[in-house]
């Protein structure tokens, strides 16, 4: 059986200006029903306001659908189902945490939605407190909960990680993938790109208002190469032998040898054990969303 | 709609200084009545009464306080993005705020004319209130309310253009009372010249006049005229005040 994944947000022919200068040219991207898009770009690329956009927050021209309604800045009705983080989470000093949750909670089990996302982001340790006294983790910690509020279908999250230590980074990290499980659409800016590597499955590259591919995360990546590092009793003479077999290997210290389309690894390793090279370690790196994007962004073709 | 205003109305009640405010009018119109008792000459019972304690000073430069940082706020704290951005218009958005903030005046005004009516039997229980004397002060407490919605429609269309909440403060309180002192001048002002009676200052003694059919000589405006010209310039205010809003870049 195929399952296509139906498309929950449509951007065509985006375009926005403040005054004279083109801040969005011709954006034109979808997003499929349970899937976690990455928007990437430079700082000023244009990404918190493609979100803006969406939000219904800016005017702009063109057109944008979330599951075929269309939203504008007098169209929020679409909205209904949408949550988002932009920028910084913008909260009220004189609330505390649980206060700011059931003010923005809607419908008829505020008190368990409330309850819930207190206990899935673990802020039960400071959500009494008023949120004037909270950290920028903290802040960013309820940002995202009230983003996940209201069950949304549709979550926007602008740089979600900003001011997240290691274990709550990976906890929303958690999150975020948990949702996506259950249907949740995400749309993701992060300037950690090692998290995104880790939990999207599409990507959308802006630079200076243009979208520079929009492809899967596997395409993406698959355009950078991948490496075999190996390390062996005599790294010099293993080099060597390789190099006289027609293989690449780029930094002799270590071997580091990049993986071709009609590479074998298992080839690779008779020929050194045929020579009595010992292989002490082996290790496979996949292609990096930085050095990737890089690529893209010097211009290179990228099939998408 | 409803959402919105019980969002609105659990900020407002959560607010330490609105408790705090509400405690002190209490204290302030305590004060007030302890003087009339003591010092009869300086402020008589019955005006004390009949001008609720002179709650109306603080309750003034409260809401033009509140109404010149409706916006402002939100702006400061980033919150209004979150307004904004669900399935909410930006016209429902405000009119929440307008309405939110026009149902917290009337609980203030009803609390602090209670509280009067609490301290008329207690302080100067020998006082008759006669049916005159009751007309009066709630004539007097409707005047003022008038007057303080029409400020206040005024302060929340300044707090929609201005986006530093210090400035539409400052320029709200130092407005009422320039507003206050001009009003004087500007009723012989119109005396002198016709046309400045439709000026929107003279639609502020809408109340007065409601109160003492007399004031019509110094408005030189009939009862109908002035009361639909405060209606049109209050809808005017908002309404503006909501183009305004609805304006506003996030």
């Amino acid at each position: 059986m195929i399952i296509l994944s139906a498309t929950l947000l449509k951007i065509e022919n985006l375009n926005k200006s403040f005054g004279k200068k083109e801040v969005l040219k011709d954006i034109s991207f979808t997003a499929q029903k349970g899937h976690i898009i990455g928007l990437i770009g430079a700082n000023g690329a244009g990404k918190t306001t493609i979100m803006k956009a969406i939000l219904g927050i800016l005017p702009f021209n063109g057109k944008i659908t979330i599951n075929d309604k269309e939203v504008s800045i007098d169209k929020h009705q679409p909205l209904q189902s949408v949550g988002a983080l932009i920028e910084y989470p913008g909260l009220y000093p004189y609330l505390s945490g649980r206060e700011q949750l059931k003010l923005f909670a809607t419908g008829k089990e505020r008190e368990r939605k409330v309850h819930n996302i207190i206990d899935e982001l673990q802020m039960n340790r400071f959500a009494d407190q008023r949120t004037k006294d909270y950290s920028l983790g903290m802040k960013q910690k309820l940002g995202v909960g009230l983003a996940l509020l209201n069950d949304p279908q549709f979550v926007i999250l602008d740089e979600p990680m900003n001011g997240l230590d290691p274990k709550a980074t990976k906890e929303l990290r958690d999150l975020i993938v948990r949702e996506k499980e259950n249907g949740v659409t995400f749309l993701v800016s992060s300037h950690i790109l090692s998290e995104l590597q880790r939990i999207a499955d599409d990507v959308v590259v802006i630079d200076h208002g243009k979208i520079v591919t929009s492809t899967t995360m596997e395409r993406l990546l698959s355009s950078n190469k991948k490496y075999y590092f190996i390390d062996t009793n005599n790294n010099k003479l293993a080099t060597d032998i390789l190099l006289k077999n027609n293989y690449q290997v780029e930094n002799k210290e270590v071997l580091k040898i990049p993986i071709l389309d009609d590479f074998s690894i298992n080839n690779l390793l008779k020929i050194l054990l045929s020579k009595n090279i010992k292989i002490n370690d082996i290790k496979q790196q996949d292609g990096d969303l930085e050095e990737s994007l890089l690529k893209v962004l010097d211009k290179e073709v990228i099939q998408a | 709609m409803k959402t919105l205003i019980r969002q609105e109305m659990y900020k407002l009640i959560k607010q330490r200084s609105n408790k705090i405010f509400f405690i002190g009018l209490f204290v302030f119109q305590l004060l007030v009545a302890l003087c009339s008792v003591k010092y009869p000459k300086f402020l008589a019972a019955k005006d004390a009464f009949r001008t609720s304690y002179l709650a109306f000073i603080p309750i003034t430069l409260f809401f033009i306080g509140i109404c010149s940082t409706l916006i402002t706020k939100e702006h400061q704290y980033g919150t209004l993005r979150s307004l904004l951005y669900r399935r909410f218009s930006y016209v429902q958005v405000i009119i929440s705020k307008i309405i939110s903030m026009m149902t917290f005046t009337i609980v203030i005004f009803l609390s602090s004319s209670i509280v009067s009516l609490i301290f008329k039997f207690i302080f100067f229980s020998h006082l008759t209130l006669t049916k005159k004397m009751l007309e009066d002060w709630l004539l007097k407490d409707f005047n003022q309310f008038l007057t303080l919605v029409f400020l206040m429609s005024l302060v929340i269309l300044l707090s929609t253009l201005i986006n530093n909440s210090n400035l539409a403060l400052t320029i709200g309180i130092v407005g009422y009372f320039v507003v206050n002192v001009f009003n004087q001048m500007l009723l012989m002002l119109v005396a002198k010249f016709d046309w400045l009676k439709w000026n929107p200052l003279n639609m502020m003694n809408f109340g007065e006049q409601l109160q003492n059919s007399d004031f019509h000589k110094l408005t030189q405006l009939s009862l109908p005229q002035i009361s639909i010209g405060y209606v049109v310039y209050v809808v005017l205010f908002i309404g503006l005040a909501v183009y305004s809003f609805c304006k506003k870049a996030v």
